[in-house]
């Protein structure tokens, strides 16, 4: 009798000591969907409806301000488009389509405050009257003093519906190229987002969480295949059950396309998959590559490095994408010996998180040190003055966003909130 | 999603309670002198004091930590000390070097035959610092325990159950030469534990204690800078003599 409610009280212990996996179910309220019969948006339609815009009632649950920024994923010959919405409050983002249906523009998504649960549906609207004639018109516009954008928002399917309301306030801050850098691709597996960290799907989602560039977690098979995985050892933090246990690493790709899952299912790409994805499907800017592996990497890395870099720019040169720089990252000594031993690092892009002697003997194209250090502007100074740029990391912290971005110093942060940094970013006032 | 989380902490709790029970009946002590307490709320004589010394492990959940550090002990100091009607003056110390939290406070206390029930609130100081390579950082913050505990003496043992709300009252923290100062007035969270004060070798007695949080702000993960607003799952063991 001892033993059986020994065994029960080990079963309830054990049970009520597992948390139970969290998610965030997207909305899908058709209710919210574009009307039928309505037209994608011509690329200056689209355009001019890029600014810094006022919530001119309910500002409480998102903020006073909305910053709206367009992005687009290629998939062949298609192309959507989608424009998000960053506010400031809690890190919150929508991420909505756009079309028309003669003068009036229609949006229909979802929004996500990314700190706790919160979801839901939104849909906005732009009438004639509103600037909806001005913005459809063939040669739109900059009529954008009386552009409103009227809505409504629930708090998922089946809530009651709020309204929100924006007028444009002004246009985005865009000065000196400043690098908005999504962690692992777009954002955590912590983070509940719509695909898995460090994964193709999660990098095309990058640049509607306001993104212009991610970090990805290098490491390599026992085949010598760079792949993307965070951790050392397969877990399901990261991936399903599936029986495999121990380092990723000490696997050949060929088992792990074949037993390991990610948690949305993917298989874990190869680092060539990812970049092949951000080159023919989306317009990042910067791809960060942390180096975790515990094996030699360096070449392997720098080969797939150089030849995508090549295709990226040759596609830019054509105009069909902004110029792409992949930055190797050398994120201990190891790594640097390991970099300093390529024949053609001369022409290599480095990011480099140790100190300035390191920058240096490295000749590393950027310093990535560690936001927790704070930022010394002497040395951010002096690292501009030698012709490198100066990234910090993994910053996310809202209070600390805009204490970097206002000062103006750095050139760039990654972050698990990109939204928020865009926000903090596209949302200053013109100086 | 809280709803699961309450039920799950109440399982747990049975099942901490059940456990306790019979590891105090499997190993069952010669009878003793009635247990002193610390946890216990049963009211004490006046200007009887009472101390132990013991360690306690919280497990920071993995969302946070990911692949870092995620459990380290903790020094547990507890004292309490008898005042007049009913009245006891409560403090415990948690020391982990690189966070420590200071928690005084007082609470009210009555018997009814074996049970004995407390009210109480404390308050807690807590600071911490991190300046190993690569980060520069420290933060400090005040909190708030309003708390109930029920108690029922079984003669060789007591076995306490305890409620307590926390109330994020203030948070600052440093990057560098950066401050943050971000005043977090609100609720944190609940917690809900079970203790046994039992007999253990001769005139020594334990205790052993197993608390369930649901936080939205645990204080000894401040050097991770978690910005989650939800609800995280934090267990927490503890073990004490009882001096």
């Amino acid at each position: 009798m001892t033993h059986r409610a020994a065994i029960l009280a080990g079963c309830l212990l054990a049970f009520a000591s597992c948390t139970p996996e969290d998610s965030v179910v997207m909305p899908d309220d058709a209710s919210y969907g574009l009307p039928a019969g309505t037209t994608p948006l011509a690329p200056a339609s689209r355009k001019v409806l890029e600014g810094v815009y006022q919530v001119i009632d309910n500002a409480k649950p998102f903020g006073e301000f909305l910053v709206l920024r367009w992005s687009y994923v290629a998939t062949g010959t298609d192309t959507t488009h989608y424009l998000s919405m960053f506010g400031a409050r809690g890190v919150c983002y929508f991420i909505l389509e756009g079309a028309r249906s003669d003068s009036t523009v229609h949006f229909s998504g979802y929004w996500r405050r990314m700190t706790s649960f919160e979801t839901g549906n939104a849909s906005f609207t732009i009438s004639p009257t509103n600037g909806g004639r001005a913005v459809t018109a063939l040669s739109p516009r900059a009529q954008r003093d009386t552009l409103t954008i009227t809505g409504r928002y629930d708090n998922g399917n089946g809530t009651q519906a709020e309204t929100l309301n924006l007028r444009y306030l002004r246009p985005l801050y865009i000065t000196t190229p400043f690098a908005i850098i999504a962690h692992r691709a777009g954002g955590r597996n912590s983070d509940l987002l719509p695909a898995s960290e460090n994964t193709v799907d999660m990098a095309l989602h990058a640049e509607r969480f306001g993104a212009n560039g991610i970090e990805i977690d290098v490491r390599m098979t026992t085949d010598n295949v760079p792949i993307l995985f965070h951790d050392e050892d397969l877990n399901l933090r990261l991936n399903i059950k599936n029986g495999l246990t121990g380092p990723v690493e000490s696997y050949s790709y060929v088992q792990l396309q074949a037993f390991v899952r990610l948690l949305h299912g993917e298989s874990i790409p190869t680092l060539k998959e990812v970049l092949d994805a951000v080159i023919d499907r989306t317009n990042l800017r910067i791809v960060w590559l942390d180096m975790k592996s515990a094996r030699p990497s360096m070449s392997a890395v720098r080969a797939v490095q150089r030849a995508a870099m090549a295709r990226a720019n040759a596609q830019a040169a054509l105009g069909k994408r902004n110029p792409l720089v992949i930055l190797i990252g050398l994120p201990d000594e190891e790594k640097v010996d390991e970099y300093m031993t390529l024949p053609d690092r001369a022409e290599a892009y480095a990011i480099c998180e140790l100190g300035l002697d390191q920058v240096r003997r490295t000749s590393a194209t950027v310093w990535a040190p560690r936001w927790t250090m704070g930022t010394p502007p002497a040395d951010v100074a002096q690292m501009h003055a030698e012709g490198r740029k100066v990234l910090v990391w993994t910053l996310d912290v809202p209070q600390y966003i805009a204490q970097f971005v206002q000062q103006g110093e750095l050139d760039g942060i990654l972050s698990n909130y990109p939204s928020s940094v865009a926000f903090m970013y596209f949302a200053r006032p013109p100086q | 999603m809280t709803r699961s989380y309450t039920f799950r902490a109440f399982l747990g709790i049975l099942g901490a309670v059940a456990l306790l029970l019979m590891v105090n009946t499997a190993s069952a002590q010669e009878p003793s002198a009635r247990p002193p307490g610390i946890a216990s709320p049963a009211p004490l004589r006046l200007w009887q004091w009472e101390l132990s010394i013991g360690l306690s492990l919280s497990t920071l959940p993995r969302v946070i930590v990911e692949e870092e550090l995620n459990q380290s002990p903790a020094l547990d100091l507890r004292s309490r000390l008898g005042l007049p009607w009913g009245f006891s003056a409560d403090a415990r110390l948690l020391i982990q070097v690189l966070t420590n939290h200071f928690e005084f406070g007082g609470s009210w206390s009555f018997a009814i035959g074996r049970f004995a029930v407390s009210l109480g609130d404390n308050s807690a100081w807590w600071f911490g610092f991190l300046t190993i390579d690569g980060f520069d950082n420290s933060a400090n913050g005040w909190l708030n325990y309003p708390n109930v505990s029920l108690g029922y003496d079984f003669g060789r043992f007591r076995v306490v159950l305890r409620a307590e709300m926390l109330l994020v009252l203030s948070f600052r923290s440093y990057a560098g030469d950066y401050l943050l100062s971000s005043d977090k007035n609100g609720f944190g969270g609940f917690s809900s534990s079970v203790t046994i004060e039992q007999p253990f070798w001769k005139n020594t007695h334990v205790l052993i204690g197993f608390k369930a949080s649901y936080l939205k702000y645990f204080y000894q993960s401040w050097f991770t800078y978690e910005t989650f607003n939800r609800y995280l799952f934090i267990p927490e063991l503890s073990f004490g003599f009882i001096l």
